[in-house]
């Protein structure tokens, strides 16, 4: 299991993605980040390794992979929330590289309460676009998402 | 300095904006649509870096693209010179590098079945998702036999990366064919790099056709180390000591300033001043077939 990483990649990752984020009150302004410390791709050919740590490239991802992710968020009027997914991306074009669909079972945290989540989303071009729909339940009242996912690797 | 970087900022995003912008145009119907067969050697020009070629009874095709667009934003200007539906059993895929205009997953799909094995240059596995076809990797100068066909990894000067922040693969190269006594060489993309064509030539010193890019050619200043131009790519044939040279690379994709219909003309001028006969140049149309020694009935 090697790590691969670029300067690039690394300044890379500290592109956010944008999202609108609703509860009972009212809709914010948010950000969000993902690192993926881990992930297994089904998806890949056989002859090549299945496991990526941190460094995933988009056709081990989105050709079929289950991986572990941290998504630091960042919510106007709200502040940061931390939040911990398992996420499985399935092909649905080109072996994914078209359109992929994502869902995930999320757990986040504020740091005075925690609670469970769900997400769903549709990534097209290698994943640099994608379309989320999450909710976090508890937090306040259950919230929900929609992130314009912007992800370079 | 700044007024440089400047030039080549502006060279970078007029490039990208008429690559993308191309999505929106039709594209053209290919000149022909000949038929593969069986000749001792002979090649179709599909389009871009895509050849099917036919050797000593084996068939090999070379960076197969038949997408209406690579990476969902740059069309094509003309249309493959074969459907996939029409292309024969495959014997051999190569892959030269992992760029979308050569690594196209929705066209290895659609010619899943008809695929026998793939190989790519040494790293490249990490980018190809599951298809039922074997494939592997080969490393710079290895050769691999299968049945009666060998097929051997050549550096290149380019590009190993897809997504552009995957900068640490180096993933890239060039291969040789060799069947029933014939040997051809595909170069892939690459910059001219004349050290790589000469100990070609020292390895394979009688190639009986070179597969070369020609375009894109501008801007120079930016893509040059990484890309020939029709200069460059007959100085190549000349370090190769090949037979004949066959043009490829060019009028496929909007990739580049380069004006549609501006390479050949160029190339053609360059050969007459450098001596090179015509004859010795093999410029296809696509979807043009031409047979260079035919089967022995």
């Amino acid at each position: 299991m090697a790590i691969d990483l670029s300067t690039a990649w690394v300044v890379a990752q500290a592109v956010p993605s944008p999202e609108i984020v609703h509860d009972r009150e009212a809709s914010h302004f948010g950000l969000r980040w993902q690192v993926t410390p881990f992930s297994w791709s089904w998806g890949i050919h056989r002859r090549a390794r299945r496991w990526s740590l941190f460094t995933v490239l988009p056709s081990r991802r989105h050709s079929g992979s289950t991986e572990i992710s941290f998504d630091p968020e960042w919510i106007r009027h709200e502040g940061f929330l931390a939040r911990a997914a398992l996420r499985t991306y399935l092909p649905l074009v080109d072996r994914g590289e078209a359109l992929s669909l994502s869902v995930a079972s999320t757990a986040w945290s504020d740091g005075h309460s925690y609670g469970p989540g769900f997400e769903v989303a549709l990534h097209t071009m290698s994943g640099f676009l994608g379309l989320a729909f999450s909710t976090a339940t508890g937090l306040r009242a259950t919230t929900t998402a929609f992130t314009l996912i912007v992800r370079v690797l | 300095m700044i007024a440089m970087t400047a030039v080549v900022a502006c060279g970078r995003v007029k490039t990208v904006i008429r690559g993308s912008t191309s999505v929106f145009r039709s594209s053209e119907p290919a000149p022909r649509n000949d038929t593969p067969a069986h000749d001792e050697l002979a090649m179709l020009w599909v389009g871009h870096a895509t050849v099917l070629l036919e050797i000593g009874g084996r068939v090999v095709v070379t960076d197969p693209v038949t997408t209406a667009t690579v990476g969902q934003l740059s069309k094509r200007v003309v249309q493959p010179g074969l459907r996939p539906e029409q292309f024969p059993l495959i014997d051999l895929v190569v892959i030269s590098h992992m760029h979308y205009d050569h690594l196209s997953f929705g066209t290895l799909a659609a010619l899943e079945k008809k695929i026998g094995f793939l190989a790519m240059p040494e790293g490249g596995l990490a980018y190809l998702p599951e298809f039922s076809f074997d494939a592997m990797e080969v490393e710079p100068w290895k050769s691999v036999t299968r049945g009666s066909l060998t097929f051997t990894s050549t550096p290149a000067r380019h590009l190993g990366w897809r997504y552009g922040f995957d900068g640490w693969s180096e993933s890239k190269g060039g291969w040789v064919f060799e069947a029933a006594g014939k040997s051809v060489y595909f170069a892939g993309d690459t910059g001219y790099d004349g050290a790589i064509f000469r100990e070609v030539r020292k390895r394979f010193p009688h190639l009986d056709l070179a597969l070369l890019p020609i375009a894109p050619m501008e801007p120079h200043g930016l893509i040059g180390s990484f890309h020939m131009n029709p200069k460059e790519a007959l100085q190549a044939f000349v370090d190769l000591g090949a037979a004949r040279m066959m043009p490829i690379h060019y009028d496929t994709f909007i990739n580049s300033l380069d004006e549609p219909g501006e390479a050949i003309p160029k190339l053609l001028d360059d050969a007459k001043a450098a001596k090179i006969p015509r004859e010795k140049l093999e410029i296809l149309q696509i979807g043009e077939r031409r047979v260079l020694i035919p089967r022995k009935d």
